[in-house]
C-alpha cells in the first residue's frame, strides 16, 4: 500500500495506475457492510485521493482525470454521503474550473441512475447544491455570451 | 461547444433522472425555486442556441408532469402552481411577442406550449377532483 501511495506523486509514471487502483478499492468497499475492515481502509484511501484532487483549488484537472474523478466521487458518496456532499461536491462548485462542475453533474447522473429517489437524509443538501450548480452554469453561460457579443 | 452549455445539457438529463433534486428545497423555499424556474425559462427561450432551447423545453415539460407539479410545494401545491407558472407564462409569452422568432421556431414554441398546457390542465383537474371528492365533502360538512 505504501508503494501504491508513493506512486501517486506527480512525477511518478505509474500515477494513473496507482490512482485507478485506489479508486477500485474504494468502489469495492461500497459493496461491503458498514464497519467492515475494507470500509475502514477505504476511509484512509479516500483521504489520500481527496488530497490528490482537492488539495488546492488551483490544481489543474485534465480530461484524462474526468472518468477516475467521477468514479471516485460516486464511491465516496456511496461510502459517506453527508461528508462527500459537504466537502467534495461543494468543492466542485467552488472550483474555478468548469470541468469540475461537469465532473459533479456526471457523478450525480451516475449515482441517481441506480437509485429511485435520493436519500431523504441528504436530499436537503443535494437539492440545494444542484440548484446552485444550475445557477452557476447558467450565469457563466450568460457571461460568456455577453463577452462574445461585445 | 462551450463547457457550461454541455453542463446545462447534462443537468437537463438529471431533471429526468432525479426530478426530486430540482423540486425539493429545505423549508419549502419558494424563492429558490423561482430562481431555478426563471433560469430554465431563460434557457428555453434562448433562440441563439437551439441545443439550449431543446434542453430547456425538455426540462420544463418534465417539471410540468402533473405528479411533479404536486411537488412544486409540499404545503401549498396550488399556490406554487400559480406562482411558478406565472414565471413560465411571462418568459414564454415574451419570447413569442418579441417577433425575433422564425416561423418554424414559433411552431415549435406553440407545440411546446400546447404540451405544457395539457399537463397543467391534467394537474388542475386532478387537484379539483380531490377537493370535490365525496370524502372531502363529508369531512367539510363535519367540520362546519
Amino acid at each position: 500500500m505504501t508503494d501504491v501511495k508513493a506512486s501517486l506523486a506527480p512525477s511518478s509514471k505509474n500515477r494513473a495506475t496507482a490512482t485507478a487502483c485506489l479508486i477500485d478499492m474504494c468502489r469495492a468497499a461500497t459493496l461491503t457492510h458498514e464497519g467492515s475492515e475494507m470500509r475502514t481502509l477505504a476511509a484512509s484511501l479516500q483521504a489520500t485521493l481527496r488530497d490528490q484532487y482537492f488539495k488546492t483549488r488551483l490544481q489543474k484537472v485534465s480530461d484524462d482525470d474526468l472518468t477516475p474523478l467521477i468514479d471516485y466521487l460516486v464511491a465516496a458518496f456511496n461510502l459517506n454521503p453527508a461528508a462527500t456532499i459537504k466537502e467534495q461536491f461543494s468543492e466542485c462548485i467552488r472550483n474555478e474550473q468548469a470541468l469540475m462542475r461537469m465532473v459533479l453533474v456526471k457523478s450525480l447522473l451516475k449515482i441517481f441512475k441506480r437509485r429511485v429517489s435520493p436519500h431523504s437524509d441528504s436530499l436537503n443538501e443535494l437539492a440545494h447544491l444542484v440548484k446552485l450548480l444550475f445557477n452557476v452554469s447558467h450565469a457563466f453561460n450568460c457571461v460568456v455570451r455577453l463577452i462574445n457579443l461585445a | 461547444m462551450q463547457l457550461d452549455i454541455k453542463i446545462i445539457g447534462q443537468l437537463a438529463k438529471l431533471v429526468h433522472t432525479a426530478p426530486a433534486l430540482f423540486l425539493h428545497s429545505k423549508n419549502d423555499d419558494r424563492e429558490e425555486k423561482k430562481i431555478l424556474f426563471q433560469g430554465i425559462c431563460d434557457i428555453a427561450v434562448d433562440v441563439s442556441s437551439p441545443y439550449l432551447v431543446r434542453k430547456g423545453t425538455q426540462c420544463l415539460i418534465t417539471l410540468h408532469d402533473p405528479e411533479h407539479i404536486e411537488q412544486w410545494s409540499r404545503t401549498d401545491a396550488l399556490g406554487a402552481f400559480w406562482d411558478l407558472g406565472a414565471i413560465f407564462n411571462h418568459s414564454i409569452g415574451n419570447a413569442l411577442l418579441r417577433r425575433e422568432l422564425t416561423s418554424p421556431q414559433i411552431l415549435e414554441f406553440v407545440s411546446f406550449l400546447e404540451s405544457v398546457l395539457a399537463q397543467r390542465k391534467t394537474f388542475l383537474s386532478n387537484h379539483f377532483k380531490v377537493i370535490r371528492s365525496p370524502s372531502c365533502d363529508l369531512h367539510h360538512s363535519q367540520t362546519m
